[in-house]
């Protein structure tokens, strides 16, 4: 089966990458459900202009701008392969008269009637004369024209004052005032093609347009017209290719810096190939799971590439360095000891990643998924796929650790801590001198962020609005209707409140299409009217002449005059959109059909470039503008983000809790970080960078990905008490090389074409140097102010809180209802979990058994790891027994116990001594085979109800219990249990009250005096044994009977001799057994200047 | 019918623009200067004309009366009709065309970014009281001098793409002698003149002020050029 996972997975992986896409539309970056956004992504989809490249001409006349923007037009329109159509002007030119006979037809029947007293015979002359008289006088040059060529008035459609306007004020949406700028607007063949097809699409059309411009008809002297493409089609393509280019060079800047890292820490070529190959592996296994989960790349998600591989290399870098620094240890074993901290670590960066699920921006939230599952799929790339491949074939001797170069680092002097301490004060005055001067960093509130930073197309968008005077904020207006006349009325309505909105200083201009609007029921109303009108021609030809004018004058009005004969005499009628060039272009730019047959008309909104937000508008009416969505969409984040931003913290309270279980170095953690945000902040200040829509998701991004450098360092401090030079060696060092890694995953998308992209990337990378900076430089110095440099407070000298009567109780209730193997599986993983979350207690075990092992023993880690596995195993047995079930104990030699049954049926006093090695309390029924019901001397438990509890399940299966240390007359009754014959047991190694100092595998230690004691007043034979597991289950071993005089016990120096001796009876067992020699807090002494150890 | 069609199109601005010679150059400035200098010598500035338009669409021309005042620096009125059927009023960057008849007021701001083609002509009404040769000659270029009917007549051209769609070519007429105002001709783009002749001329003499001011009722409707309802 395992042969067929690779295949498959490789085919999986191909399907992913083969259907991937490259979503290059920005509105794919906004949240789909703001109404603003919405109404965008219709006018989108029903707006065909809105899909058009635009085409734009720059030249130094304004003749060789028209001449090249119709050449173009003519040119690409004869490629019908490629384009549907062009458009270099609104065709009004050869369309005024259907334009203004079609605009006559959709009036109230009123206006056509008022029209038609107007040019009735006896009235008309009377028109004609005051037309001549205004013509005489009037100052305004459009009136001189427009009386001119219409005498009759035709072109004055009553409520037309938009189109009237054309020529004075609305800029032509072709043309910029002065002409020398063009447009030519090109409708491709397939507008819905994809990213790809779009880029091959535009270089077809760039090569025509090129070929244009060489034409010689076309050069007129000067300098070169500048040509540019612009809209949906071009920023598309060059949108996409952008993304393309961003993944490529983002994933080769920080690989190559991951690289320049690893060369310079480890200087070896094998395992940097396996890492890159890792990586890369990495990258495309997440590319093709995103292809399958998302299906496909945003300009905002394709960053995650390079995120992902700084963070993931993390993983890789903690695994190789844990195979160097153990370079005799197995891969299992290796494996075994990095694999719970680079899951934890994957799990919760993971998690840190996904909440941008809910930043309320799409392409943010694909970005966290991305990075997450990157995140997940490198933690497992590096375990079971790198970590195999950069094993040694062979182990090697422990000789090669040496090999290892020591890494020169400054190292801070110990008085650095009051330097440490200035450098606080120092960064504090700079925080408050620079934002007091400069202020916090702005939030900006524009959606610029969404859009690319250097691109041809939006630089000459920018260019086009500038040209054509669209110097302000533009927002489209939606007016929806079930038929056109619906539209009109809606129209109606809108008007007033924009005019309004207008006088008020909330817009600036509004163009509604409602002069120009199709009114099909009207128009066949009018028709007769239109009849009746246009049978009027001759009469009126005739007064025209009279009143003086020429024929020049007569062609308009006898065009117009020609449609309405023309429609009243078709079977077809006025037709709904002008037959004609403008009206062509007209239709589609001011109405659309939506897919329920309803009618949208849309208009034109312009607001003021420092204003906010739009006015209210009446009911089926929607606007939305690119431009305006910057706040809107800023408050959404701005929202989250606070959310977010609370939630990480209160998980970080919680994890540096769990971490630590020290308020103080909860707070150090906190703070450490809240000093890193106001570096962060005041660096922003000075450098005048601020906040925007996607960079603002850089605070819980940081908060997330940085509370692990606090808790590495902390923790590092609390292992080397404190010792600067140690804890920079180890943690500094790996946190240098990891920030180091994170900095060029982030930093390597500073270059990204994306603004906002490039400015998440930016704010994060810096956010990590400052991080960086605080918690390596000022962190330890303010651990060591609170905790004292060389009176560090011994780690975990407490049992675990969970050691409690309810607990134990419970678990006891446990082992009566669970067979023993079901609840050693549940044990062990609690177990595990437990190590999850309290990762130091396997540290302190491993500390414990430096000495036993050695303490550059490669299988330190792994041997604290199972020995506590074995306490859960412990735990198990413990409880059964309690619970009343007898666990089976072989003996572990017949001839081991002679001995000791000899002195039994002597009724000599036995003193049974012991230490923490296995499961010693399993002896109990043991004795009680032998007829004997031993005394046990215990410490108290963490609380009475425990101890109470113990002692009577002890009591339960035949062992009396003696609590010392309650009773001072405690002593007085074992040695009387002693004298008179009876058994008496005790552990060695934890000591009951004030412990004596001791050698113990070399070292200091305090162990327990009783012992000795107890033999010098009593003079009981004394029998070491102890109790472990083995594959068949529990065996008791009896050692030798340690056999001394009374009187060689006489002074205290004596009898502390004699108790090394036993201690140092029990070294072969613990060498032999130490997964199984259980202790979770300190045992070592550390401070041979103090005084023993309390007793736990 | 095209011919007409294009030439109202460029009316409305949608058009084709005519095409122009290339700039002459500073052969003219002795003339200008001259000009100049009793322009700017002028602080005043009163006329009555008769205006004779002479339009393509019209067998005869149309003639017409009005009044002309000029104070410096920037500010005129101009009348048509007796009584004045349009007037033009400037003062600093505002100008208002009023239409008493129709009781209609248009507001041109012409320091505006915005630009247009009846916006860029009405900003040329004071093309024939220059102050500053430089200012001037950013806003017209000299195609030819020459001499008519004892008038030295300056033939301009707007530099203004947009006013040179409605009015390609403006001529000021000038004393000989004494550089004084003397005429104006306006050529449109369809071939039509309008030709204004002054006489009764007064100049440095005080002008109300008044005259330059725009006091409009509630029964005049106005109109904002520079937006679009």
């Amino acid at each position: 089966m395992r042969r067929w996972l690779l295949p498959i997975g490789i085919l999986l992986a191909l399907l992913g990458l083969f259907r991937l896409q490259l979503d290059s539309d920005p509105l794919n970056l906004l949240p789909a459900d703001l109404q603003s956004v919405s109404t965008l992504r219709q006018h989108q989809e029903l707006f065909p202009s809105a899909r058009e490249l635009l085409v734009t001409v720059k030249a130094e006349t304004a003749e060789t701008a028209a001449d090249l923007a119709k050449a173009i037009a003519t040119e690409l329109a004869r490629h019908p392969d490629l384009v549907e159509s062009t458009r270099w002007d609104t065709g009004f030119q050869e369309s005024i008269a259907e334009t203004f006979a079609w605009a006559w037809a959709q009036r109230p029947p009123e206006d056509l009637e008022a029209l038609g007293q107007r040019l009735a015979p006896g009235q008309v002359r009377d028109a004609l004369a005051t037309r001549r008289e205004q013509l005489a006088t009037t100052l305004d040059p459009t009136e001189i024209a427009r009386f001119g060529y219409d005498p009759l008035g035709l072109l004055d459609v009553p409520g037309l004052s938009g189109m009237a306007a054309l020529g004075r004020t609305q800029a032509d949406p072709f043309s910029s005032a002065d002409g020398t700028f063009r447009v030519v607007s090109v409708a491709p063949r397939n507008p819905a093609m994809p990213y790809r097809a779009a880029a091959d699409w535009l270089r077809q059309i760039s090569g025509v347009v090129d070929e244009v411009q060489q034409r010689p008809d076309l050069r007129n002297g000067g300098g070169a017209p500048a040509v540019a493409f612009t809209g949906y089609v071009a920023i598309m393509a060059e949108t996409a290719n952008g993304m393309e280019r961003d993944l490529t060079s983002s994933v080769s800047l920080t690989l190559a810096v991951i690289c320049l890292l690893f060369w310079v820490t480890h200087r070896s070529l094998k395992p940097l190939g396996w890492l890159v190959v890792s990586l890369l592996l990495t990258f495309l296994v997440t590319l093709s799971l995103g292809a399958w989960v998302l299906g496909g790349l945003n300009v905002i998600s394709c960053g995650f590439a390079s995120v992902m591989m700084g963070l993931v290399v993390d993983y890789a870098l903690v695994g190789y360095q844990e195979m160097r620094a153990h370079p005799g240890q197995p891969l299992r074993e290796i494996r075994t000891a990095v694999m719970p901290g680079i899951l934890w670590s994957a799990a919760t960066t993971a998690g840190t990643f996904l909440s941008l699920r809910f930043a309320g921006l799409p392409g943010l939230s694909e970005l966290g998924t991305l990075t997450a599952m990157g995140l997940v799929t490198g933690a497992g790339v590096t375990l079971f796929w790198f970590l195999p491949r950069v094993a040694p074939r062979t182990p090697v001797g422990s000789a090669t650790s040496a090999e290892v170069p020591p890494v020169q680092v400054p190292i801070p002097a110990p008085r650095a801590r009051a330097f440490a301490f200035a450098g606080t004060l120092a960064l504090v005055a700079l925080g408050f001198g620079v934002i007091g001067l400069k202020g916090w960093p702005r939030i900006e509130g524009a959606s610029d962020p969404l859009l690319p930073r250097h691109s041809a197309s939006h630089e000459a968008m920018e260019a086009l609005r500038q040209e054509l005077g669209r110097t302000h904020k533009t927002s489209w207006l939606l007016i929806r209707g079930a038929g056109p006349e619906a539209v009109q009325t809606n129209f109606a309505a809108l008007m007033p409140r924009l005019e309004h909105a207008r006088r008020a200083g909330e817009i600036l201009s509004f163009q509604i299409p409602a002069a120009l609007w199709p009114l099909p029921s009207q128009a066949r109303t009018n028709l007769q009217a239109l009849g009746q009108l246009a049978a009027q021609r001759e009469p009126l030809r005739t007064a025209l002449r009279e009143a003086g004018y020429g024929t020049n004058a007569l062609h308009l009005s006898e065009a117009i005059l020609g449609r309405w004969q023309h429609w009243v005499t078709s079977e077809d009628g006025v037709p709904t959109w002008p037959d004609s060039a403008f009206g062509r272009w007209m239709a589609p730019m001011t109405s659309a059909r939506a897919a329920d047959g309803s009618w949208i008309g849309r208009g034109v909104l312009e607001t003021p470039s420092t204003r906010e937000g739009l006015p209210t508008l009446p009911a089926g009416v929607e606007a939305a503008g690119w431009e305006n969505l910057g706040t809107e969409l800023l408050s959404r984040v701005v929202g989250r983000v606070r959310v977010l931003t609370t939630v990480i913290i209160l998980a970080l309270v919680v994890c540096l809790w769990l971490a630590f279980r020290r308020w103080t170095e909860v707070l150090l953690g906190l703070g450490s970080l809240a000093l890193s945000f106001g570096l962060l902040f005041t660096v922003m200040s000075a450098t005048g960078a601020t906040w925007n829509l996607l960079n603002l998701v850089a605070i819980p991004l940081i908060l997330g990905t940085s509370v692990d450098s606090t808790i590495h360092i902390q923790l590092a401090l609390r292992r080397h008490r404190g010792d600067l030079r140690s804890v920079w060696r180890s943690t500094g060092v790996a946190l240098l090389l990891c920030a180091g890694a994170n900095i060029a995953g982030f930093g390597s998308l500073a270059w990204s074409n994306n603004a906002g992209l490039a400015s998440l990337d930016i704010v994060c990378a810096g956010g990590v140097v400052c991080v960086l900076i605080v918690v390596l430089l000022l962190l330890p110095s303010w651990w060591i102010a609170l905790h004292g440099e060389t009176s560090a407070p011994e780690p975990q000298a407490r049992p675990s809180q969970l050691y409690g009567q309810r607990a134990w109780q419970m678990a006891i209730w446990l082992a009566r209802h669970v067979g023993r193997d079901s609840l050693a599986l549940v044990s062990r993983i609690g177990m595990r979990l437990y190590l999850m979350v309290r990762p130091d207690r396997v540290d302190q075990v491993a500390d414990n058994l430096g000495p036993v092992l050695g303490q550059e023993d490669a299988r330190l880690l792994r041997v604290a790891r199972t020995n506590c596995l074995q306490f859960a195993e412990k735990l198990v047995d413990l409880w059964r027994l309690e619970a009343g079930i007898r666990p089976e104990v072989r003996l572990g030699g017949e001839t081991e116990w002679d001995a000791f049954r000899e002195a039994i049926a002597a009724r000599q006093g036995v003193l049974l001594v012991t230490v923490h090695l296995g499961n010693w309390e399993l002896g109990g029924p043991l004795l009680k085979d032998l007829g004997i019901r031993p005394l046990v001397l215990s410490a108290a438990e963490p609380d009475a109800g425990l101890t109470t509890a113990r002692a009577q399940a002890r009591a339960s299966h035949g062992v009396d219990t003696l609590v010392v240390g309650s009773d001072p007359f405690a002593f007085v009754e074992v040695i009387q249990r002693l004298r008179e014959g009876g058994v008496v047991a005790l552990l060695l190694d934890r000591p009951v009250g004030t412990g004596v100092e001791t050698s113990f595998f070399g070292r200091s230690f305090v162990a327990s005096p009783a012992a000795a004691e107890l033999a010098r007043a009593t003079g009981a034979r004394i029998f070491p044994m102890y109790i472990v597991r083995d594959a068949l289950g529990p065996v008791a071993h009896a050692l030798p009977e340690v056999a001394y005089q009374r009187a060689d016990l006489a002074g205290p120096e004596r009898r502390l001799a004699f108790t090394s001796h036993l201690l140092a009876t029990f070294e072969d067992a613990i060498r032999r057994h130490p997964d199984q020699w259980f202790h979770f807090v300190p045992v070592w002494k550390s401070n041979p200047t103090s005084g023993g150890l309390p007793s736990a | 019918m095209s011919r007409v069609l294009r030439i109202l199109t460029l009316f409305f601005g949608l058009g084709t623009w005519v095409s122009l010679g290339e700039e002459v150059g500073g052969r003219f400035d002795g003339v200008l200067r001259s000009w100049l200098a009793v322009s700017t010598n002028l602080t005043s500035f009163e006329a009555e004309f008769r205006q004779t338009r002479h339009l393509k669409v019209l067998t005869e021309p149309l003639a017409s009366t009005g009044r002309v005042w000029f104070s410096a620096p920037d500010q005129f009125r101009w009348e048509v009709g007796n009584p004045p059927q349009s007037i033009a009023l400037r003062s600093g960057e505002t100008l208002v065309v009023l239409s008493p008849r129709l009781r209609r007021a248009e507001t041109y701001s012409l320091g505006g970014a915005s630009s247009g083609p009846a916006k860029d002509l009405m900003g040329l009404l004071d093309g024939a009281f220059p102050r500053s040769l430089e200012e001037w000659k950013r806003r017209f270029e000299v195609v030819g001098v020459s001499t008519n009917q004892g008038v030295l007549q300056l033939e301009l051209r707007p530099r203004s793409a947009s006013a040179r769609k409605l009015m390609p070519t403006l001529v000021v007429g000038l004393d000989p002698g004494s550089h004084g105002l003397r005429l104006t001709e306006m050529v449109m783009a369809d071939g039509s003149r309008i030709r204004s002749e002054f006489h009764s001329l007064r100049t440095n003499v005080p002008v109300s002020s008044n005259l330059f001011q725009v006091q409009l009722d509630g029964s005049w409707k106005t109109t904002q050029n520079d937006v679009q309802p």
